[in-house]
């Protein structure tokens, strides 16, 4: 069907025609182009807000990841810094200091010290004296307490382990005091023996100032020294045996 | 007269690059210019004036808005038609008026009515009255030049339905020629 000749002429004259539009067709044109433009602005503050709310969660997603460092966990032990633990080391670490305490003490200054000032002296040697004591007799006790709150970080049998050694310990210091160390009956039974040879011997005994609390103290203080020396040795051999233990059973 | 088109093109050019970003009063220029061609273009389609003039705002709106798109390929005023056809098959898709008759085509036409302009004008005023169907495909095949597979696509129809509607269309337009005794050519 081929096209006729007056169709030519009609598309000419047809597509030739016009029609005035209505005076207010261009203002509708322009509210509607009006009406979208900022529609299209409101869209593309949407999308920047939600851009930059992503970039924000991003970030604080990325900062909170950093922290957290996976802690490795162990089997049921826990491992607390150094500096936190009460360990008996430190403990020894105590008995050191105590040791310089002691040595400041006037204890063993008798026989270098002028006699005028041995008065002195042993109001300082009963002051200091009698707290010695005092905390001599407590302290392997407290030390005790202090190592089971220790061993409460350690499983259930080496806590018993170490219990059953600590007796044990402190027996054989109890031992040794026994063996080396004199009671007041025997202190004053040599002193009067002494005094009674030097009457014998004529020595006038005026002239010999004897001390026998400052006596009793100095041998006291030697005697302690030696019980808390070998208590805390112990106590630190067996601590050391026990961390020795922990540290191979959890690796 | 080559470099008055040429001139004219150009300023045809910047004026489109101008309205493509929003420049309104570059986009009053394009309607002012092309806007009776598209209305007229409107009403062949939609016969109701006010309707007319809905789907050529439309028209225009969407034009504006794709403006960017326009590549200077072919005619800016051809882009602008296709634009409104679209738009005009579009109005009267959501209008369920359009019939489409698909009896058997018939032996084609032999005789062709003279191009008269007083028969011409006489013919315009029977193809608006033709039915709607017949119409859509005799004004997009006759008038705007569309084959039948691009009609077959805009109407959503077959193409075999679009060369009847077109035949049946120049057989009513030939009968009503004869019965309005339309004057041919050389014999007024």
């Amino acid at each position: 069907m081929a096209p006729v000749e007056f169709e030519k002429e009609l598309q000419k004259r047809i597509r030739s025609r016009e029609v005035k539009p209505r005076a207010d067709s261009w203002d509708r044109i322009e509210a509607r182009l009006d009406a979208e433009a900022p529609a299209v602005k409101r869209g593309s503050v949407k999308w920047k807000v939600l851009a930059a709310a992503c970039v924000v969660a991003l970030l604080g997603y990325f900062l909170l990841q950093e922290p957290s460092v996976k802690i490795p966990q162990t089997d049921g032990v826990v491992e607390r810094p150094e500096a936190d633990k009460p360990d008996l080391l430190n403990k020894g670490e105590q008995k050191t200091d105590f040791e310089v305490f002691k040595s400041d003490l006037p204890a063993g200054v008798a026989s270098a010290q002028p006699t005028d000032e041995v008065e002195a002296d042993k109001r300082a040697t009963e002051k200091q004296t009698a707290p010695l004591v005092a905390k001599n007799k407590s302290e392997p006790v407290k030390q005790v307490d202090l190592a089971d709150q220790t061993l409460e970080v350690f499983p259930t049998d080496v806590q018993e382990e170490f219990k059953s050694a600590t007796p044990d310990l402190i027996a054989a210091a109890d031992d040794e005091e026994s063996k080396d160390g004199l009671r007041d009956s025997e202190v004053d039974a040599l002193l009067t023996q002494a005094m009674q040879v030097a009457d014998n011997k004529g020595i006038p005994t005026d002239t010999v100032t004897v001390n026998p609390a400052r006596l009793l103290g100095e041998v006291e203080s030697e005697l302690d020294e030696s019980f808390r020396e070998k208590v805390l040795k112990k106590l630190k051999t067996g601590y050391n045996k026990v961390r020795t233990a922990v540290a191979d059973r959890s690796e | 007269m080559k470099v008055k088109i040429i001139s004219l093109l150009q300023n045809e050019k910047s004026e489109i690059r101008k309205a493509a970003e929003g420049h309104r009063e570059s986009q009053k220029g394009i309607y002012e210019r092309y806007a009776p061609g598209m209305l007229a273009l409107c009403q062949r389609y939609v016969k109701d004036a006010h309707y007319a003039e809905d789907v050529m705002i439309d028209g225009f709106v969407k034009v504006f808005r794709s403006l960017a798109e326009f590549r200077s390929q072919g005619s800016f005023e051809g882009w602008i038609r296709k634009i409104m056809v679209r738009e005009a098959i579009d109005f009267l898709r959501k209008r369920p008026f359009v019939v489409y008759d698909e009896t058997r085509m018939e032996d084609p036409v032999t005789e062709s009515p003279s191009s008269d302009p007083y028969q011409l004008e006489a013919l315009e005023q029977l193809i608006e009255a033709l039915p709607e169907g017949y119409r859509l495909v005799f004004t997009l095949y006759a008038v705007e030049g569309y084959k039948h597979s691009e009609i077959a696509e805009l109407l959503a129809i077959s193409e075999s339905t679009s060369k009847s509607q077109l035949y049946k269309a120049r057989k009513l337009l030939q009968k009503q020629i004869n019965e309005s005794r339309i004057p041919r050519y050389g014999t007024r």
